[in-house]
């Protein structure tokens, strides 16, 4: 009886991180981070800068899948980062801004769009693919009628950060943890089983006394919160705002939402999945970029590549 | 003993259709109601009315008197109310576990307790006499295995008022005895109030004290069961229709001359990975051959694996001619049809009832060809009919149809084609007496040419019309009965014994 239980246990812990997907997650990325290696040995020198541009994939990946496991989807995440980073640096150019309240300001757009997005498809009940679509708009339309193009500089004790480390620390590795504490936190609280069990269907959780429009709700108001962190660490690594800095990123991060366990109908994914999915993501592009592939070719490439490794993945999972 | 709970004048509408109508009763604690009428009778709304699932058109729920505020199921649970729904309730992607708790998951400074989780389940289920893995998904899970789960799953709120909708579909015999043993334990120790709901009208009796008999949405009636027949409380759930049902007798089915010539269909050494080893039979033309033996004996896997649902080992010929079968769309070309009484795996619940009755009937006319509405709506209108389908018109989505009603939808679909082999795997799950019998004199008519495989977890009802029973044990077939010897007793007897009979 206790050795069937201590088993259980294992078990269900297996079963909450998600083992086989994180397992063929961290596959992928040692798999990519190891051809990077061998095509282009000079990888190795800037492991931690290409890594560092992995943080923001990682928390959009994250912000993604809060939203995914839901059963809904999140189009706007790209154009949320733009308007935190631009709203920061405009407010730091034109106000002065440029004490805490930089790191504070990106976080409170984040989640404002994250509200706004939760209002919009938790509580009006908007399908979330139109609403977040057209939240996307208003989000990039705004950017750039605050600022028309990059600019810069930064506060420069932020941009030391960045440079230095925060006490001897380098911001990636910061990022990375950060990343992986908050999903653990979150996927070990009760909360999260609300989450999947939402996605996974939505009625009988309802009749179990969830409420299912509050926890979409409070999925996009993390997943705004997550996605000011991304805008954090992007404005860092840029160093500038630029309204136009965000607009790929939406569709990757739902291929590392994807990669990471998560499906379109919701009730399943992993977070330490989806953070080695983000960093795989980026060695892929590196690579391209290393083989030499001509800069205007570079998005074809990838788009073709990652439409690929859609496939191959929808693939191993036998359909849908 | 006074009243405990009171249902006053609760009402509901779905359109046109009154699903339930003022529907007024008093439950005391510590008793069983069984709750029966016929298939769209208004039993799970009226489950569902109670827990909050639904809201009432009108209508009030006193409890001890007070008037409840029940706007969702939240504050249902809260009242104490909780119920196994007909339908199911669980999460496909959480472990048995996190269904179980689901709501009440215990914490420590908000992180789920997973040993006192495991702790509160592990003991839980033993007490049942269950032993479903508690790690294992729920979407992995048997029909039977999903069914025991969903009573679990309202068994530990511990409620003071328990519904269960028709939770003997989907278990076997054994099972079922252990679940009646639970009921009128926590009747006894815990003065549960329990509304069991059932076609079957011997287990009502065996269980119930009294019975709630519904009929169109409106009570008909209250009994004390130990005051009146069977035939009786049957009588009030057909309502007018009584004098013709009570004439309604099976005519025993004309045996099948020695076959001639070849089997239609010829199973050799048939193994599914461990589940059926080395099955082989002949069904001649015309010849019903009812499958028996308990729950589980591999039975359903059989008939999957002749459908192409299931990989197997083993040769199948039809009409002499030897067929390999790896897939529906095989066995639907060789004219092999298959029914089961997993509702939920063969209606497509959004499209109309007259679509998915002729489903079959356009893949065999070429998917090409433009669709004959005209016939399609032909046979729907004839199947609602016959089968009692209740409904608004035959163009209504399945979603909106009782329980048992989209199961006939099912059955109708295979009955309204003319196949070479008809395979049943257990249809009758959730049909009502009625509509039972009709089924089965379709059935006996339809068999005529063809062979039929009918697999029932209820033998006797199958007794009228088969021609032979083979009974399953451990994946074999350790007996044959025919003729004198097809007896209820007798088949029953050599289930539970298996090969040492
Ligand atoms: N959501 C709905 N929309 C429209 N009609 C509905 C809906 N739910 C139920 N009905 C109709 O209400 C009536 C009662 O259905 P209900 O499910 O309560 O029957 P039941 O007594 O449980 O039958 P069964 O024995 O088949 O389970 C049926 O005619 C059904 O078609
Ligand atoms: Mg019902």
């Amino acid at each position: 009886m206790i050795s069937n239980m201590k088993n259980t246990k294992l078990q269900l812990i297996k079963e909450y991180i998600n083992l086989k997907i994180m397992l063929t997650s961290i596959g992928f990325m040692l798999g990519i981070i190891i051809l990077n290696v061998i095509v282009n040995p000079r990888t190795l020198m800037y492991i931690d800068s290409i890594t560092l541009l992995a943080v923001p994939l990682a928390f959009l990946g994250l912000a993604e899948l809060i939203v995914l496991v839901t059963g809904e989807v999140d189009m706007s995440v790209g154009a949320g980062l733009t308007l935190a980073n631009v709203v920061s640096v405009y407010a730091y150019l034109y106000h002065g801004i440029g004490d805490y309240r930089f790191i504070l300001l990106h976080l409170i757009i984040g989640l404002a769009v994250g509200i706004v997005n939760g209002i919009i498809v938790g509580l009006l009940r908007v399908n979330s693919f139109l609403g977040t679509l057209a939240t996307s708009s208003i989000w990039s339309g705004l950017a750039l009628v605050i600022l028309n193009k990059p600019e810069g500089p930064i506060p420069n004790w932020y941009y030391r950060l960045f440079m230095d480390g925060l006490w001897g620390i380098p911001m990636v590795i910061i990022g990375l943890l950060a990343s992986l504490l908050i999903w653990l936190y979150f996927r070990f609280n009760k909360i999260s089983l609300h989450f999947y069990a939402s996605g996974s269907n939505p009625y009988s959780a309802f009749i179990a006394g969830i409420n299912v429009n509050l926890i979409k709700f409070i999925a996009f108001t993390l997943n705004g919160l997550f996605v000011g962190l991304a805008a954090l660490f992007m404005t860092g690594i840029i160093a500038s705002g630029d309204p136009k800095i965000g607009i790929p990123y939406t569709l990757t991060a739902i291929l590392a939402a994807i990669i990471g366990g998560a499906r379109f109908t919701g009730g399943v994914g992993d977070g330490v999945a989806t953070i080695c999915a983000a960093i795989g993501l980026t060695f892929m592009r590196n690579l391209i970029f290393s083989l030499g592939v001509p800069f205007y070719q570079q998005d074809l490439v990838y788009s073709a590549v990652v439409l690929g490794l859609l496939a191959v993945v929808m693939y191993l999972r036998g359909g849908r | 003993m006074g009243e405990m709970w009171r249902l006053e004048g609760l009402t509901k509408s779905f359109g046109p259709i009154k699903a339930v109508e003022d529907f007024t009763c008093s439950l005391e604690e510590g008793r069983i109601y069984g709750l029966v009428g016929g298939n769209g009778a208004g039993k799970s709304t009226l489950v569902r009315l109670v827990t909050g699932v639904l809201k009432p058109d009108r209508g009030r729920i006193l409890k001890e008197g007070k008037e409840l505020v029940i706007r969702s199921p939240k504050d249902a649970r809260r009242y104490g109310i909780a119920a196994a729904y007909q339908e199911f309730s669980l999460v496909p992607d959480l472990p048995v576990i996190n269904n179980l708790l689901l709501n009440i998951e215990p914490t420590k400074l908000g992180f789920i307790d997973i040993d006192r989780m495991i702790y509160k389940v592990a003991e839980f289920m033993d007490k049942l006499g269950v032993n479903i893995p508690l790690d294992k998904l729920v979407r992995e899970l048997s029909p039977s295995e999903k069914q025991v789960v969903e009573i679990a799953k309202s068994l530990i709120l511990e409620p003071q008022l328990l519904f269960l909708d028709e939770p003997t579909n989907y278990l076997s015999e054994e099972q079922r005895e252990e679940l009646f043993k639970t009921m009128i334990e926590i009747k006894n120790n815990a003065r549960t109030t329990i509304v069991f709901i059932s076609h079957r009208i011997e287990e009502v009796f065996r269980v119930s004290d009294q019975a709630i008999v519904l009929r169109n949405g409106r009570l008909v009636d209250i009994y004390d069961l130990g005051k009146v027949s069977m035939d009786e409380v049957v009588k009030a759930m057909v309502g007018e229709l009584a004098e013709e049902f009570r004439g309604y007798k099976y005519v025993p089915k004309a045996a099948v001359e020695a076959v001639s010539g070849k089997p239609v269909i010829s199973v050799r050494n048939l193994s599914v990975n461990d589940k059926v080893k080395d099955v082989s039979l002949d069904v001649g033309r015309g010849e019903i051959v009812g499958l028996a033996g308990l729950l589980g004996q591999g039975q359903s896997e059989f008939l999957r694996a002749i459908y192409g649902l299931l990989p197997y080992e083993g040769a199948i010929s039809l009409e002499g001619r030897d067929v390999k079968i790896n897939s529906p769309r095989d066995a639907l070309k060789h004219g092999i049809v298959y029914v089961s009484g997993d509702t939920l795996e063969g209606v497509f619940l959004l499209r109309s009832i007259r679509e998915n009755i002729s489903l079959i009937l356009n893949l065999w006319r070429g998917l090409h060809k433009p669709v004959l509405s005209k016939l399609e709506k032909e046979h729907a209108v004839k199947m609602i009919k016959k089968l009692n389908i209740a409904c608004r018109d035959p163009d209504q989505p399945v979603l909106y149809l009782s329980g048992g009603n989209r199961q006939k939808v099912y059955l109708a679909r295979g009955l309204t084609v003319n196949p070479k082999v008809l395979l049943l795997d257990d249809p009758l799950k959730g049909v009502d007496i009625r509509a039972k019998k009709e089924i089965l004199n379709i059935v006996k008519e339809l068999a005529g040419d063809k062979a039929v495989l009918f697999f029932s977890s209820d033998i006797k009802e199958l007794l009228p019309i088969v021609d032979r029973v083979l009974v399953f044990f451990e994946g074999r077939i350790i007996r044959e009965f025919k003729g004198e010897e097809l007896r209820e007793d007798l088949i029953m007897e050599a289930s539970i014994k298996g090969t040492a009979g």
